[in-house]
C-alpha cells in the first residue's frame, strides 16, 4: 500500500470486492423445533456436513441397516453374506457379542470386503457401536457418530469405490486418531472428492475389534476458473527453477480442463510459488513441503504465463499426502 | 428487515427463508466454506431460538441473528486460526464445482487478517450495516468500529494485493 491512497477510492474498492457474490449457498432446511424451542440439537448441527448426509441417506441408509440387522451379517473372512451364517444371537444389536472381530486382521480384512464389496451388513459389524468418528488431516473432524450415522456417512457416496491394503496392519502410534492399529486405502470419488488416502483406525473394544476412526488426507479440489488450470499430477522432474509434472486421473477427474490429462508441463518456480504440505500446512519451499521427484501433487498455474519455451508460471504446488 | 418482537410470536420457519441465505453470505465471505457456513447458520438459528426472550433487547430481529453469527463466525475464525488456508478449509466441495478463484481469494484475504476487523468490513460492506449498529452487534464504541474498518480497509487492500501478485506473476 502507498502513504498516498486515496481513501475514498480504497473504500469503494473494498466495498465491490467485499459485497462481491460467493455464488450459490449451501441452505440446509430448518430442524425441526417442536414448540419453538428445542435442546437436542446442538450436538447433532455441530457435525461437519451431516446434516445433508442424513437428509440425503435416511431413506436409503435406514431401510438398508434396518433390513440387514433382520439377517446377521456374515464374517469378515466370507465373501458373500450367505456362505457362512452368523450363529443366532440373542439381539440383533450390532453392539452384541456379534459385533467386532476378533484381531486387528480380520478386523482389517473386513474392512477390505465391506468398503470394497459395498457390504453394509458388514460395516455394521465392523464400526465401534458409539464414537466413531472422521478427522480430516491437518484440518477439523466431525464429532462423534452414532453407530447408524457412522454407516450412513460411509455408505453415502454412491460412486464412490475403496481401494483397502489390509495386507499390513501398521501401529497407529500417538500421531493418529483414536485407534490401537491402521490399515491404508485409497477413497475414489468419496463425498464429492476424486481422491482422498484415507486410515482406517482399528481398536480393541471389549476384547473385540472395530473400525473406530476414519483419518482422511484431503487434497486441494480440482475446480478453477477458465483462465486457471489445477489437476492432481505426478512430480516427474525437478530442478531449481522447474518442476515437470505429469497430470493423472484420479476418481473420475484429472483436472479443472480434463483435455489435460496425462499431459506432461514444465511449471516455472519464482519467489512467488506457493508451497504447502499435505493437509494445507504452509511450506517455505518445494523441499519443505515434502514433495519429491514421485510425489503426487496438486498444482494450479494460469494460461497466460504461458512462456517461449512452452513453460508456464507455477502459482501454487501442493504435496497431497504426507 | 425487522420483525415484530412484541409478544415473540416469531415464525422461526419465515424468518429461517428470508434470512437464512444472507447469513450464509456473511459465513462463507469470513470463513470460505460453503458446508461449515450452513452447519452455523442452522447453530444461529438455533441460539436464537433457545434465547428468545433476549430478542426483546435486541432491537430486530435480523440484527439479533447477526450478532449470534458473528460470535459463532468468531469462534470459529479462533479454532481455526492455525490451519487458515485457502483450499483445503474443511468443507466438501463438488468435484465439477466450479472453483471461483477470486471469490476465494478475497475470502482468504479476509482471513488473512484479523479476523474482528474481518468480521466488522463483511457486516458493513456486505451485509449493509451502519457503523453504529456494527457497533451494537460486535459490542465495542462506534468509534472502535470506525477504526477497525479503516485497519480492516488498508490490511485487507493489502493482503487482496499480495494474493494477486501470486496469482499473475
Amino acid at each position: 500500500m502507498s502513504d498516498d491512497r486515496d481513501p475514498i477510492l480504497e473504500e469503494e474498492r473494498v466495498r465491490a470486492l467485499i459485497s462481491r457474490s460467493d455464488g450459490p449457498m449451501v441452505i440446509r432446511p430448518l430442524p425441526p423445533v417442536a414448540g419453538g424451542r428445542s435442546r437436542r440439537y446442538g450436538p447433532m448441527l455441530s457435525a461437519v456436513a451431516f446434516t445433508v448426509v442424513m437428509v440425503v441417506s435416511a431413506a436409503i441408509g435406514a431401510g438398508v441397516i434396518n433390513s440387514l440387522r433382520q439377517v446377521p451379517p456374515s464374517p469378515a473372512a466370507t465373501t458373500s453374506g450367505a456362505a457362512q451364517a452368523t450363529p443366532p444371537q440373542a439381539s440383533s444389536s450390532p453392539s452384541s457379542a456379534a459385533a467386532g472381530f476378533a484381531s486387528a486382521d480380520t478386523a482389517a480384512a473386513a474392512a477390505r470386503q465391506a468398503l470394497e464389496g459395498r457390504d453394509y451388513g458388514l460395516l455394521l459389524r465392523l464400526v465401534a457401536p458409539t464414537g466413531w468418528y472422521v478427522r480430516w488431516y491437518e484440518q477439523a473432524q466431525t464429532d462423534p457418530m452414532s453407530l447408524t450415522e457412522a454407516v450412513n456417512w460411509i455408505s453415502d457416496s454412491s460412486n464412490a469405490t475403496w481401494r483397502v491394503d489390509a495386507s499390513t496392519v501398521y501401529d497407529a502410534g500417538t500421531s493418529r486418531p483414536v485407534g490401537d492399529n491402521y490399515v491404508t486405502a485409497l477413497a475414489l470419488d468419496f463425498h464429492g472428492w476424486a481422491e482422498q488416502r484415507a486410515d482406517i483406525l482399528l481398536r480393541q473394544i471389549g476384547g473385540r475389534w472395530f473400525w473406530s476412526s476414519l483419518l482422511l488426507y484431503r487434497p486441494p479440489p480440482l475446480g478453477a476458473s477458465a483462465d486457471t488450470i489445477v489437476g492432481y499430477a505426478t512430480l516427474i522432474t525437478l530442478s531449481d527453477a522447474t518442476v515437470t509434472i505429469r497430470f493423472r486421473t484420479v476418481g473420475s477427474l484429472c483436472c479443472s480442463d480434463q483435455s489435460w490429462n496425462d499431459r506432461v508441463v514444465v511449471l516455472r518456480r519464482d519467489d512467488s510459488t506457493i508451497y504447502n504440505k499435505a493437509g494445507g500446512v504452509g511450506a517455505s519451499s518445494l523441499v519443505d513441503s515434502g514433495a519429491t521427484v514421485g510425489s503426487n501433487v496438486w498444482v494450479q498455474f494460469r494460461l497466460d504465463t504461458l512462456g517461449p519455451d512452452g513453460s508456464f508460471r507455477l502459482a501454487w504446488i501442493v504435496a497431497m499426502y504426507p | 428487515m425487522s420483525s415484530p418482537i412484541d409478544g415473540l410470536g416469531l415464525n422461526w420457519g419465515e424468518l429461517y427463508e428470508r434470512h437464512s441465505e444472507e447469513l450464509a453470505r456473511f459465513m462463507v465471505k469470513l470463513l470460505g466454506d460453503r458446508e461449515r457456513a450452513a452447519d452455523l447458520v442452522q447453530d444461529t438459528f438455533l441460539r436464537a431460538i433457545r434465547s428468545e426472550n433476549d430478542l426483546r433487547e435486541a432491537g430486530s430481529v435480523r440484527a439479533w441473528l447477526y450478532k449470534i453469527a458473528a460470535n459463532l463466525a468468531r469462534n470459529e475464525l479462533q479454532r481455526r486460526s492455525l490451519i487458515a488456508f485457502l483450499p483445503f478449509g474443511g468443507q466438501e466441495r463438488s468435484a465439477s464445482e466450479a472453483f471461483d478463484a477470486s471469490a476465494a481469494q478475497i475470502q482468504h484475504a479476509l482471513r488473512s487478517i484479523p479476523r474482528d476487523q474481518a468480521i466488522a468490513l463483511v457486516l458493513h460492506y456486505q451485509s449493509g450495516f451502519s457503523r453504529a449498529e456494527v457497533a451494537s452487534l460486535t459490542g465495542v464504541s462506534e468509534e472502535g468500529v470506525k477504526s477497525r474498518l479503516a485497519r480492516g480497509r488498508a490490511n485487507f487492500i493489502a493482503a487482496y494485493q499480495r494474493l494477486e501478485r501470486g496469482f499473475r506473476r
